[in-house]
């Protein structure tokens, strides 16, 4: 079907009016206008005439009425390929409906009948294809709408669809049927795992699974215990054989008979060590009395032997007495000569010495006295130097000025002077110039005044002129000329103190004191150096060296001779002197051998003298001596035989003695071999009551039943746990593959509105994709860049721009189909921004080549880049058109 | 004569862990009845001793109630002596075991402890063989060879473990078959193997009084061997002494077939069912609705039985068009359908995650239907 024209006379805001819209073509037209121009009155008087019966007047219907109300008259030229026909309703008063053939005029159908022949065309009403179709101002949503309208709409998208793939979405997905056995399915998963697979907590599943594990755990705990009492069992039945093994009473029996045979051999063992060591002891008393009368004998013998050699000793011992005693003498006679030749030889020396030395003092005395002149008269003029020195500096100190005191005072005269002259310079002047003819002179306070010379007037004087008179001058009051003679009045008091403290009259004198002070001091130097000169060291060495010289000076008669020729003779007789010195020593020394020898005979013989009559007076006499001798020797062989008999006791007892140590040894072992035993009993005695009582407890907890009993209960869980696991696998399995099955389904149910609305997507989107919900037929989902977006999610623009693509590809269906219902837009797009508006004129192009799509919108500026054919609404009369 | 009960392997205090509590209660006590019926066995018989030879405790340390109330039940004949055994499971390494048995034991209660004849009267010797721990490794048995007893005495051996070639636990090399000869027994009393057995004429196996496993099938027994004198060949009669039933039950199937009638023809009737255990090996092939039906079936019979092991690993599921146009004749249900019987056929496995995934997708889609 497609639209051609519109016509309305008075409906909503053409109260008694009528406008139409006409020349409608095939493709994209637009009607542009501005708001309340009326294009939405025209799209709802389209929608009621197509779907709004005539006879009703439902809200759709009261909204088309004028305010001026009257009856709404609408009016609508189709083309079909049946040919061209015209659908003219109006409500309300004069209500009717007609179908005409517009190529032949004739009425094809009215009222009821028209409205079945609309009906027909539109296939099932407001909810055909055209509801799809329509969109209304602000209805951009697809799928809105009361339950009612949503369900009908389903129903044409079902129909459509069902129509296009040749078989219901129900059995192609499976429907309800599906929905139930998945829920089934799902719910039978739910109630063992979560969604990630994991065991379900609680649940049937997770129980089993706890309970396996706490049976493991359990089974584990048990099986430590049972081996420990096993292990406690095998180390009882161990220790239990190894008590009673040692606790056999014949076995203690014989270890007790080897312990007293070990005792016995001990004792005796002992005792015979104990004889021997008496016999030792005996042994060593025997000996000891044997050495001693070894030791008595032989001393005797040694007594008797030295008395023998000290009879011979002291005869040798007189010879060489004599003979010491003769060297003695001989010696001394030598050593006698020797010195006395020594002695002579000194004196000469002596008597020489005493000749040199008069001659050098002979010498010195006249040397010291050449000398002692020449040190007077250094002396004399060193003297000389000294008090001339000391009377310059008496007149240097009386003339003694200071340096300081002549400058002041100088100082001081100098501003005077200048002073007086600018006394003078300020002060008045008086020349007087007058030659008395008698040369008498002027008096000035008495005193003649000299000269014609200029004099300056300070204060009031007076002349005595001769001849003339009086003259008073006063100077009057010159101010600068006083303070100048206050001045020169203050440096004269001045100069005038210092000369007096000074003790001058005068600059001059002060000056002249100081010029002659310094002369006095420069001669005073003069003589210093003078006296320097003559006696660098100062007087007093001087005066010593001429008292040393003095003193050097002989009186006594020196007789001429020559000092190096007894100098000569000096040494000749200290050299014989040397040698007799050394024939002295030499015979010095014998001589002191010679006594030595003589003392050391003369100790020697009477020492042996002395041990002689000692050891003469110890032994007695001969007859005596030899009978203790014989006595001695007895008793050292009886002692002899008697340590012999000891030893051979000592040496046969040694030889039977068992060895003690060993045999004590051996009877420690088996003591502690049996001490050992009990404590070893005793040991085993408690860890078998300790083990008894752990294995009481295991067996009264009957620990062996329990682990049977829990292995069989984990078996038993394991068992449990792997039905559930075949469950669970089972299921989930079948979940994916009736899942598979229904996606694969819903995709094939679908396909063919994909495919129509796949290019029309790629328009506005790049790789975008939609997937419907197959029970709402409805697009679900939007997936671009790999994610999926519902389409809830989505902006208003994408919903909108999506609802009317889907609408377009619905559309392409139906032309396909062969029934081909026009698209009308009213003021869609609203949401969508400029490139998507622009996408979105493309896509209607692209469809309108087997579609006719109408467009009402307010927004010309936008809706000028769409194209297509422009509508223009023009004024019309009902039944002016033919 | 002498006429004796013999048994073994009462495994007193065997705690069957892997079953119910109450179950598992059920069972300690039948094995402490079993004690009782031994007892009632002896005096319907008029045996005068009960030789039970080894393992009469389950481990080396039992509770001491297990080691008391045995003792106390022996005792309660004193006319009949009970000649007790250590096996492999109470040894004699178990020291404090058969301590606190000699010290509370009554005086018709005789331990076999040592390699040493026990007179039972001048007339007949037991020649025991006591385990000394739990693997010996070696033929106990070898010293009743040598050991000379009384002319014309009756000698009994009793022993416990396996036999040359015969084991309960897989063992071999142990008791010398040839030694009922060698030591000229007139009957060798064993234990260790569960099931009843004959050897030899003068050789056997009693098996336990009360089964605790399902490896023999058999309900629990015990032997009433009368020998009426030296070299005379024993008379061995087996009598049943158990309480519990367990029962190995292979049934296979196969499509079409009644599941009902099947299960009702393979287990105990109603009133035996309560003290049955069964072990149901199911093997062969069904059909979706069939396996569905019988697990329904085998849910239903379940709490009739004291404890139902299902096993399904034999059976495979058949898979036929119309099965699967149950879950759906087309659509996304059918491609899942079709994609796990794929899957199945592919994993070759009928308890595979495939397979048991078709079976669920039947059932649920069945639900509704």
């Amino acid at each position: 079907m497609k639209l051609r024209a519109l016509r309305l006379w008075n409906v909503r805001k053409f109260a008694d009016r009528g406008v139409a819209l006409e020349g409608i073509g095939d493709g994209v037209n637009v009607l542009s206008a501005e708001n309340e121009f009326g294009k939405s009155t025209s799209f709802d008087a389209l929608h009621a005439i197509f779907f709004q019966p005539y006879s009703g007047t439902p809200k759709a219907v009261q909204m088309l009425r004028p305010y001026s109300g009257g009856s709404p008259q609408i009016e609508v030229d189709i083309e079909t390929d049946a040919g061209h026909f015209r659908i003219n309703k109006q409500y309300y008063g004069g209500r009717q409906a007609k179908v005409t053939e517009i190529d032949t005029g004739r009425i094809i159908a009215q009222a009821d009948e028209a409205e079945t022949w609309v009906s027909r065309l539109l296939r099932g009403g407001s909810s055909g294809p055209a509801g799809l179709l329509w969109v209304q101002q602000g209805a951009t949503e697809i799928g809105g709408g009361s339950k009612t309208e949503k369900d009908d709409e389903r129903k044409v998208r079902e129909d459509l669809l069902a129509s296009v793939t040749g078989d219901e979405v129900e059995l192609l997905t499976g429907g309800r049927r599906m929905v139930r056995v998945l829920d089934r399915t799902q719910s039978a998963l739910d109630r063992l795992v979560t969604s990630t697979g994991k065991p379900k907590t609680p649940g049937p599943y997770s129980d089993a699974l706890k309970q396996l594990n706490e049976l493991r755990e359990e089974e584990d705990r048990l099986a430590k215990q049972i081996e420990a009492l096993r292990a406690d069992l095998d180390n009882r039945r161990a220790k239990s054989a190894r008590l009673a093994e040692i606790s056999d009473p014949s076995a203690i029996e014989q270890q007790q008979s080897e312990i007293n045979q070990a005792k016995q051999h001990l004792q005796s063992a002992e005792d015979h060590a104990e004889r021997l060591k008496t016999a030792e002891k005996q042994q060593n008393f025997a000996l000891e009395k044997q050495t001693l009368a070894k030791q008595r004998h032989e001393a005797l013998l040694t007594q008797m032997a030295n008395l023998s050699r000290l009879t011979e000793q002291s005869i040798t011992d007189n010879q060489q007495l004599a003979q010491a005693k003769e060297k003695l003498a001989q010696a001394q006679t030598a050593d006698n000569g020797a010195r006395e030749a020594l002695e002579r030889d000194h004196k000469t020396i002596d008597e020489i010495s005493r000749k040199l030395e008069r001659a050098n003092l002979a010498r010195a005395s006249r040397e010291a006295k050449a000398k002692l002149e020449e040190v007077m008269a250094r002396l004399a003029r060193a003297e000389n130097a000294r008090q001339e020195m000391e009377t310059l500096q008496a007149e240097c100190d009386a003339l003694s000025v200071d340096e300081a005191d002549i400058e002041h005072l100088d100082q001081l005269a100098k501003r005077i002077a200048v002073l007086e002259s600018s006394v003078q310079v300020e002060s008045g002047t008086l020349t007087i110039d007058y030659m008395h003819a008698d040369g008498a002179i002027i008096l000035n306070d008495g005193k003649p005044v000299e000269g014609s010379r200029p004099r300056n007037i300070f204060t009031t004087e007076v002349f005595e002129i001769p001849d003339i008179g009086r003259l008073t001058v006063t100077p009057g009051s010159i101010e600068g000329a006083d303070k100048m003679q206050d001045k020169l009045r203050v440096a004269r008091e001045s100069l005038s103190e210092s000369l007096s403290r000074l003790g001058f009259t005068s600059v001059s004198e002060a000056k002249e004191q100081q010029k002659i002070f310094k002369n006095k001091l420069s001669a005073l130097m003069i003589k210093k150096a003078e006296l320097e000169a003559h006696a660098p060291e100062g007087l007093a060495p001087l005066r010593t060296e001429v008292a040393q010289l003095e003193g050097k000076i002989s009186s006594d008669p020196v007789e001429a001779c020559n000092i190096e020729e007894l100098e000569g003779q000096l040494q000749s007789a200290r050299l014989e002197v040397r040698q007799t010195d050394s024939k002295r020593e030499v015979s010095h020394a014998a001589l002191q051998a010679a006594k030595e020898v003589y003392l050391r005979a003369e100790i020697i013989h009477n020492h042996t003298t002395d041990s002689l009559v000692q050891l003469q007076q110890q032994l007695g006499s001969e007859a005596e001596t030899q009978a203790e001798a014989q006595s001695l020797r007895a008793v050292y062989e009886r002692e002899t035989a008697e340590a012999r008999a000891a030893s051979d006791l000592v040496d046969k007892l040694r030889a039977e003695a068992p060895d003690l140590e060993s045999v004590r040894a051996n009877f420690s072992r088996l003591n502690s071999i049996l001490e050992r035993s009990e404590i070893e009993r005793e040991a085993l005695g408690k860890e078998i009551a300790g083990l008894d009582g752990r294995i009481a407890i295991s067996a009264d907890h009957a620990i062996e039943e329990i682990f049977e009993q829990t292995k069989g209960q984990r078996q038993a869980a394991e068992a449990s746990v792997s039905v559930f696991e075949r469950e669970i696998s089972a299921l989930q399995m079948l979940k994916q593959v009736l899942e598979e099955a229904r996606v694969a389904a819903k995709e094939q149910f679908f396909q063919p509105v994909m495919a129509e609305l796949k290019p029309l997507l790629s328009l506005l989107l790049n790789e975008a994709s939609i997937t419907f919900d197959d029970t709402t037929l409805l697009p679900q989902t939007l997936a671009r860049k790999g994610q999926d977006e519902d389409i809830s999610v989505l902006s208003g623009g994408m919903r909108e721009q999506l609802a009317i693509l889907t609408r377009l590809a619905f559309a392409r269906l139906l032309a396909r189909e062969g029934h081909p219902v026009p698209v009308i837009l009213d003021d869609a797009l609203v949401y969508s921004d400029d490139s998507r508006i622009e996408r979105m004129f493309d896509a209607l192009h692209r469809q309108a080549k087997d579609l006719q799509i109408v467009v009402f919108t307010c927004r010309q500026r936008a809706f000028e880049k769409l194209g297509g054919n422009g509508l223009r609404m023009i004024d019309w009369v009902p039944g002016s058109q033919t | 004569m002498f006429r004796f009960i013999h048994t073994s392997d009462l495994h007193l205090g065997k705690p069957f862990g892997q079953f119910p509590d109450d179950l598992r209660g059920r069972l300690i006590e039948a094995r402490h009845q079993s004690i009782e019926s031994l007892a009632r066995l002896a005096q319907s018989e008029s045996a005068t001793a009960v030789l039970v030879a080894g393992d009469l405790f389950d481990t080396g340390t039992p509770s001491p109630a297990i080691i008391r109330q045995a003792l106390r039940v022996m005792g309660n004949d004193a006319s009949v002596k009970w000649v007790l055994l250590p096996g492999n499971h109470d040894s004699l390494a178990s020291d404090e075991l058969w301590r606190q048995v000699a010290k509370d034991k009554p005086d018709n209660v005789l331990l076999a402890l040592e390699n040493t004849p026990i007179e039972m009267s001048p007339a007949i010797f037991i020649l025991p063989a006591p385990c000394i721990n739990r693997r010996p490794g070696r033929d106990l048995t070898d010293w009743m060879d040598g050991y000379e007893t009384p002319e014309n005495a009756i000698r009994i051996g009793l022993a416990h473990g396996p036999i040359q070639n015969f084991g309960e636990e897989g063992l071999t090399d142990i008791i010398d078959p040839n030694r009922a000869k060698n030591a000229d027994l007139d009957y060798l009393a064993l234990g260790d193997w569960h099931g009843q057995i004959k050897i030899t004429d003068h050789i056997w196996y009693s098996g336990a009084p009360e089964p605790d496993r399902f490896k023999h099938n058999a309900p629990g027994k015990a032997l009433v061997v009368s020998i009426d004198g030296k070299a005379v060949q024993p008379i061995v009669t087996p009598a049943e002494t158990g309480v519990f039933d367990w029962q190995i039950s292979d049934i296979d199937l196969l499509p079409g077939e009644d599941l009902d009638l099947k299960l009702a023809s393979r287990f105990p009737e109603i009133s035996k069912r309560r003290n049955a255990l069964q072990q149901v090996n199911l093997q062969g092939r069904l059909r979706l609705p069939e396996r569905l039906q019988l697990e329904q079936l085998l849910a239903q019979l379940h709490p009739d039985f004291a404890w139902m092991d299902i096993r399904t690993a034999g059976l495979a599921n058949e898979y036929q068009v119309d099965d699967l146009d149950t879950i759906d004749q087309a659509g996304a249900l059918r491609q899942a359908a079709d994609a796990l019987f794929d899957k199945a056929q592919l994993d070759n496995d009928p308890n595979g995650p495939a397979a048991t995934a078709l079976s669920l997708l039947y059932s649920f889609a069945a639900e509704e239907v």
